[in-house]
């Protein structure tokens, strides 16, 4: 699957978790909700139809179809949504499409649905048009990447851009500002508790964005996949380690004990 | 791609994303074109490094102008 690298607060040294937490608490920055969903870009072809990728592997195929994406997930259900969202999609923004056809710029699409969920909230169907990319399978080179440029071209689609494709709601680069969270006193909490060492730098950073997420987000902090911010080029992930750890833990086959053998004199 | 759709899609694309100069139009373009079409478009001067415009991008200056009263600012 395409991934992009997003930096975890909890990750962070002290120096660089008191400069980002700073600027996520006291300045208004765009941050852009995550959720729980199903990824697929999609490109416009030279026969003016869409194609689809959703892993490395799919780009060297010339021509992948809605149905074709669909069919290979395990999940029969979710199989029919994508591809109807997919085919929704489709007929709705063909004809606003932002590149020529036979374009090597994607569109990168995030599938929402009440039946696609993990532990977050109950999603609406929706059809999120997060942001404009190139895409590359060389692992010398990260796999999804962005310019000024693309950019600049996506926020014009932006404005033309249907808002529904079928049953599904279109959201094109839904975002969001930070409420400036200064007074409520998780900065100088925070920086009191770091100070003292009484509890470890993980779980302060962990407080930090459990506020971060209740104060603009409006939902428990431990069953929301969170947003992410752009800070000088960086991009950061404000999601609490009860939730991320969870969905780590579940995706890991459970291990069984080793199997022994042996003589006992 | 003809040379008049490539007119009426520089058109589109330029409006759309405001441009206000042929070099900020000519990377939009080469942005979203497939490679194909890319290759009509002119290379920097290999010793000067100067921007000349072959015929095409002439011609989609001009009917560019035309059509939407911008005159595009041009490379030195």
């Amino acid at each position: 699957m395409f991934k992009e690298k997003r930096t975890k607060l909890q990750s962070l040294d002290y120096d660089e978790l008191t400069r980002v937490s700073e600027a996520l608490c006291h300045e208004s920055i765009e941050a852009f909700p995550i959720f729980e969903c199903i990824k697929v870009f999609a490109k416009l072809t030279k026969s003016n139809t869409l194609t689809f990728v959703r892993h490395p592997s799919d780009l060297g195929v010339e021509h992948i179809s809605a149905q074709d994406i669909a069919s290979r997930m395990k999940n029969e259900q979710r199989s029919k949504i994508v591809c109807s969202a997919l085919n929704d999609f489709s007929t709705a923004v063909i004809d606003v499409w932002p590149f020529a056809p036979g374009s090597s710029s994607w569109l990168q699409l995030e599938i929402l649905h009440p039946s696609i969920r993990h532990k977050g909230p109950i999603n609406r169907p929706s059809i999120v048009v997060r942001k404009a990319c190139r895409l590359s399978s060389l692992k010398s080179q990260p796999s999804i990447s962005t310019s000024p440029l693309l950019e600049r071209m996506f926020r014009s689609f932006v404005k033309s851009c249907p808002s529904a494709a079928g049953s599904f709601e279109i959201l094109a680069r839904p975002s969001f500002f930070l409420k400036n969270i200064a007074g409520t006193g998780v900065m100088t909490e925070s920086k009191e508790l770091l100070a003292e060492g009484t509890m470890s730098q993980l779980d302060v950073a962990d407080y930090i964005c459990q506020n971060l997420i209740k104060n603009n987000n409006n939902e428990p902090a431990n069953l929301s996949p969170g947003f992410f911010v752009k800070i000088e080029k960086e991009s950061y992930h404000i999601v609490t380690t009860s939730y991320s750890s969870k969905l780590a833990d579940e995706s890991k086959p459970k291990k069984l004990p080793l199997l022994t053998a042996g003589w006992i004199k | 791609m003809t040379d008049h759709e490539l007119l009426e899609y520089a058109i589109d694309i330029g409006t759309r994303c405001e441009v206000s100069s042929w070099m900020d139009l000519k990377k939009i373009l080469l942005v979203s074109l497939p490679p194909f079409e890319r290759s009509r478009f002119s290379t920097r001067d290999p010793v000067t490094k100067c921007q000349v415009l072959n015929q095409l991008e002439a011609k989609i200056t001009k009917g560019f102008q035309e059509k939407t009263g911008i005159k595009l600012e041009l490379p030195r």
